[in-house]
């Protein structure tokens, strides 16, 4: 394991270290730097903060100002400088390396098992305890953090499942009714022909591009019945037959039924910008996308549809991921501490205090923003019930638009991402999907039969 | 460096000589030729500035249903005030001009310097310096571009990190050799009595430099400057790693980021913007543009 | 500036000083004036160019994660010959440059030679070739980007879709991906040899192509035996530039398809930015970095030892 591997540092090295070294090496390597003794919560104390909402979302940036100085009043001795920052696949090892990470940094849930492998966030198990809503997060999403030692490496702050969104409007136009949405994959393709034949819009779409044709691809592999890495995370699985059905299904979407449109690169915001822009009838994709469709990206409310991801009998669930708030690993205690404050400010305190919440979703029905929209919580069942029936009367999502996928959230198991190299496993089924949709005569079974071995020897060289 | 001097039309030839143009039937030819040429030029390379143009003032799905109609519900200049305030163009656009200002100072500042000092100062390490600057020439540029990330992100000594500052990119990027080895050359060419005369007036190394370097050098600082704006201008991966903050970054930077969010035609608004400034200065100083091209050639050779 | 000149009003010129050299009087000489100047050089070169070249070999064999550091020996080396991709980036540079030799490399020449032909148009011309070269290569690329974009809505299939043919699939497709982009970055950087041929043509002396003329030498044969033979030396430097420029081609196929379709656009720069910048492996990326540099030393060093002889005749 990566994490043992700087026990090994031999003393020659020192000269080439940089501050990074001097700044975060103090005392024994294994020990997380949160251990060091209790912390002076009351000690002025300056934290910085990731995402704050850029300018092109001006209402956002206000009620996460508005936040900000409510929280600065309730603490006066923390200072929270707030950055625009986010976690991006090709900038964020550049932070980490400039040592520029702010304290408190949003990392999707496939980033964490990796950082906490390396070391690179802040172990906050021992202050983790220190509010009422971190204490009562959901078993599901406090897996993400924990590693086997029952550490905690981060507090999971969103969450939700993959589903499959679809463009209610574009459902009707093709003679479809919007509230049956597609329960398994022959409907998924029925509709998607029906719509690609009745509109302008392809029928279905999938990324492809920087790792995202395999993240989706894993997704609806697990619809049909199979993980691509056994549990234990020793063995790539990713040659079954589950995984072999998906291609075959976009294989015959694509060369019999012409409904994936014609260009196979899109990342990730072509294709979500194609789906809120009307030009595709439906893809897999989170569930919690709703705010991001509508309110960031100009969809009609009315035309946003999720249904849960279509399961064959085989199926298994579905993919979950989210956000985590990580620490960054050269903090002190004193400012675990003040992140930890922050965060459950920011994140959870609408799970504890109606007063809060009820305001909160105040200010964001009257700013445009989305309340109610489906998202899987990440508070456990009793605290999240609780904060839905305080916001009721605020919520301007139309969820009776979503009630498959409201109704059965809870039912379908969520499976989490492959534990081990998820990014390079990905990376490795990005080429795959990529061959299926631009070359007719792709071999499916060998292409499947390359991407195993590759991934069992990326897994076997450790 | 070769000068191509101004010949007079008539005593001027290439491989056709003034008689051959005599002949009608070369004659013919040669504008034959020369006009179909200047026409494909013509729509092979201000053809896609010109479809720019109309896309850019064209709605999204106007140029979608068909790419080549000139303008059918009228020309739309707001996609250009879009583009200027809802993906703040302004800002990258100050961005670039931020970033071509701070990389031509100081890419003039070293080059002239050092020029100086190794054409003529001359002490006695001045050969192994030029030696030096003039290996890294040679060796690729990408040799080195992850270590010189990983410096500019903690410098030696200083402990410094530029990322997110401009003076990551400026500083880098005023590290050139080819400047240096262009100015150094330049200075190599005056006659060394100039200087000589100066000394023996009592003018001191910063005298000369001031009130005879500088004002002889002008022709060779016109060339460094373009080649640097330019450079600075259209420079990409660079910027891309050490400006990740959107507030900071130069339009080559941005433009990738905000393809896929936005609209067609707001997006070849933005383009067209991006080109606008280039282009305009191109033809404002078309002559400079094509003698520092060719001499960079000249120096190369 | 000012104060700091300190050179008496008798001082020799520099290096011409054959007195005993203490430091009083190295600075009375005009030593720290001088070395004063060469500081900014010394600096900039020091910290951004020379120094990163030592900090490659050194991070090569280096495993970070910047908090902690380790040496690993080649391993980093056997990494990157391991990676089965690294074939993939080989053949695709390989290919890329070829076919960037082969249109990039006489269409230039053949047009400044005709360009040096015409009189009145001259200007223009230079101009128009010019003009894709001071757009900024992200803008082309993007602009390009839409060109090719495989509906019907693509410009380059709407014009053959006039003639009957396509829609094609361009960046879509494994086999095309390669030869658009280069047409792509051909065209976008064609215009500086144009310039620099026609800069080198102008130098060639007209005796040369007065004394074949009197030998009774047609058009072709002048261009043959007179124009080609008087550009070789700036020939074989574009050539050899134009190399190891392509061999580090990046911004293009980052932007176009980040190496798609199935890595069939994958470069080895694009190879190397992975490495570094997304899987964070700076030793690895550091590794490839020095193989791809000694390959174009090897090169260049093949390329000017071969061509020697036909240069210097």
């Amino acid at each position: 394991m990566t994490r043992r591997r700087h026990r090994r540092l031999p003393l020659t090295l020192a000269i080439t270290l940089t501050a990074a070294l001097a700044l975060s090496a103090c005392g024994d390597d294994s020990e997380p730097s949160s251990s060091g003794g209790p912390a002076d919560t009351d000690a002025p104390v300056t934290i910085s903060v990731s995402n704050k909402p850029t300018t092109e979302f001006p209402e956002q940036r206000e009620a996460f100002e508005r936040r900000l100085e409510e929280f600065t009043t309730d603490h006066p001795n923390i200072t929270v400088d707030a950055q625009e920052v986010q976690w991006e696949a090709d900038t964020f090892q550049a932070m980490l390396a400039g040592g520029t990470m702010p304290t408190v940094m949003q990392v999707p849930f496939t980033e964490i098992g990796a950082l906490i492998g390396r070391e690179q966030v802040a172990d906050v198990t021992d202050q983790l305890d220190r509010t009422d809503a971190l204490g009562r997060l959901s078993p599901t999403v406090m897996d993400v953090v924990t590693d086997d030692e029952d550490r905690v490496w981060g507090v999971p702050i969103a969450a939700y499942t993959m589903g499959l969104l679809y463009n209610r409007s574009l459902f009707e136009q093709a003679g479809l009714d919007p509230d049956a949405p597609p329960q398994t994959w022959e409907d998924v393709r029925a509709a998607a022909t029906a719509i690609d034949a009745a509109t302008d819009a392809q029928g279905f779409a999938t990324m492809t591009l920087d790792n995202t044709g395999g993240w989706i691809l894993t997704t609806m592999s697990y619809g049909f019945g199979s993980t691509l890495e056994s549990d234990d995370g020793e063995t790539a699985t990713v040659d079954n037959p589950a995984t072999e059905e998906v291609l075959e299904f976009y294989r015959s979407l694509r060369w019999d039924d012409d409904a994936m449109g014609s260009n196979f690169l899109l990342n990730y915001d072509d294709a979500v910008n194609a789906f809120a822009s009307g030009q595709v009838g439906m893809f897999v994709q989170g569930a919690d996308n709703y705010s991001n469709m509508v309110v960031n990206r100009g969809m009609p409310a009315e035309d946003f549809g999720v249904a849960p991801l279509p399961q064959t009998d085989d199926g298994i669930g579905t993919l979950g991921g989210g956000s985590v708030a990580v620490v960054n690993p050269r903090a002190t205690p004193e400012e675990i501490a003040a992140a930890l404050e922050w965060i459950d400010f920011y994140h959870f305190q609408k799970y504890t205090d109606e007063t809060v919440a009820v305001a909160n979703a105040e200010a964001a029905a009257a700013d445009g923003l989305a309340v109610g929209a489906p998202e899987l919580p990440v508070v456990d069942a009793e605290l999240y019930a609780q904060y839905l029936d305080w916001i009721a009367g605020e919520v301007t999502v139309p969820r009776e638009n979503f009630e498959l996928y409201l109704s059965t959230v809870e039912e379908l198991p969520l499976i989490p991402e492959p534990p081990v190299k998820a990014q390079e496993l990905y990376a490795t089924l990005d080429t795959v999907v990529q061959a299926v949709l631009t070359r007719e005569d792709a071999d499916i079974a060998q292409l499947l039969g390359d991407a195993q071995s590759t991934h069992q020897a990326a897994i076997d060289a450790g | 460096m070769t000068t191509t001097g101004v010949r007079a039309l008539d005593t001027e030839r290439s491989i056709l000589s003034g008689m051959d143009r005599r002949v009608p039937r070369v004659r013919v030819a040669v504008t034959v030729v020369g006009a179909l040429i200047v026409l494909a030029l013509g729509v092979a390379c201000a053809g896609p500035l010109f479809w720019l143009f109309k896309a850019a003032t064209s709605t999204s799905s106007e140029t979608l249903a068909d790419p080549f109609g000139f303008w059918p519900s009228g020309i739309h200049w707001e996609n250009l005030t879009e583009a200027w305030t809802s993906v703040r163009f302004g800002t990258y656009l100050l961005n670039t001009l931020i970033v071509c200002a701070g990389t031509w100072f100081f890419g003039l500042l070293i080059a002239l310097t050092g020029g100086y000092g190794i054409a003529i100062l001359r002490p006695a390490y001045a050969r192994v310096v030029s030696a030096a600057v003039l290996a890294t020439l040679f060796i690729p540029g990408v040799i080195s571009l992850v270590a010189l990330y990983l410096t500019v992100i903690d410098l030696p000594v200083l402990n410094v990190n530029l990322l997110n500052t401009f003076w990551g990119v400026w500083l880098p990027a005023a590290t050139n050799a080819f400047n240096v080895l262009l100015v150094s050359r330049f200075l190599q060419s005056i006659p060394p009595a100039l200087f000589d005369a100066a000394r023996i007036d009592g003018a001191g190394a910063v005298r000369i430099f001031w009130s005879l370097v500088l004002p002889l050098s002008r022709p060779i600082i016109g060339v460094v400057s373009l080649l640097t704006v330019i450079g600075a201008y259209k420079d990409f991966l660079w910027p891309l790693l050490v400006l990740p903050d959107p507030d900071l970054q130069p339009i080559s930077v941005a433009l990738p980021r905000i393809e896929s969010s936005t609209d067609l035609g707001v997006f070849m608004a933005a383009l067209l913007i991006s080109v606008v400034l280039p282009v305009l200065l191109f033809l404002g100083f078309q002559r400079q543009f094509l003698r520092a091209a060719g001499s960079a050639g000249a120096i190369k050779e | 500036m000012v104060v700091l000149d300190t050179e008496p009003r008798t001082a020799a010129p520099p290096g011409t000083a054959r007195r005993p050299r203490t430091p009083v009087s190295w600075v009375r000489g005009g030593g720290l004036t001088t070395l004063l100047f060469f500081l900014p050089l010394l600096l900039s070169f020091g910290m951004f160019s020379w120094w990163p070249i030592v900090r490659s070999l050194v991070l090569s064999l280096q495993q970070t994660n910047f908090i902690v550091t380790e040496w690993v020996g080649l391993d980093n080396f056997q990494r990157v010959l391991a990676d089965p991709l690294l074939g993939t980036a080989v053949w695709n540079t390989t290919v890329f440059t070829l076919i960037a030799l082969v249109i990039g490399f006489p269409v230039p020449l053949l047009l400044a030679v005709f360009v040096a032909e015409l009189r009145r148009t001259r200007a223009l011309a230079s101009v128009l070739v010019y003009l894709p070269v001071v757009i900024p290569p992200v803008v082309a690329v993007l602009l390009w980007k839409t060109f090719y974009r495989p509906d019907e809505a693509g410009l380059f299939n709407t014009v053959l879709g006039w003639a009957g043919l396509g829609p094609y699939e361009w960046l879509n497709s494994g086999a095309m991906v390669i030869p658009a982009i280069v047409v792509q970055a051909t065209w976008a950087s064609f215009g500086t040899a144009v310039i620099i041929y026609l800069a080198a043509l102008m130098t060639i002396r007209t005796e040369l192509y007065e004394s074949a003329e009197i030998d009774g030498a047609g058009v072709v044969r002048r261009f043959w035996h007179v124009t080609l033979p008087q550009l070789r030396g700036i020939l074989l430097i574009m050539l050899l530039l134009q190399l190891i420029g392509t061999f580090q081609v990046f911004t293009e196929p980052y932007i176009m398809t980040d190496g798609g379709p199935e890595n069939r656009s994958l470069t080895l720069l694009l190879l190397i930015y992975r490495y570094a910048f997304v899987s964070g492996d700076f030793g690895r990326a550091t590794a490839l970095s020095l193989l791809l540099a000694l390959a174009l030393g090897v090169l260049s060093a093949v390329y000017l030892w071969a061509t020697r002889r036909w240069s210097t005749s």
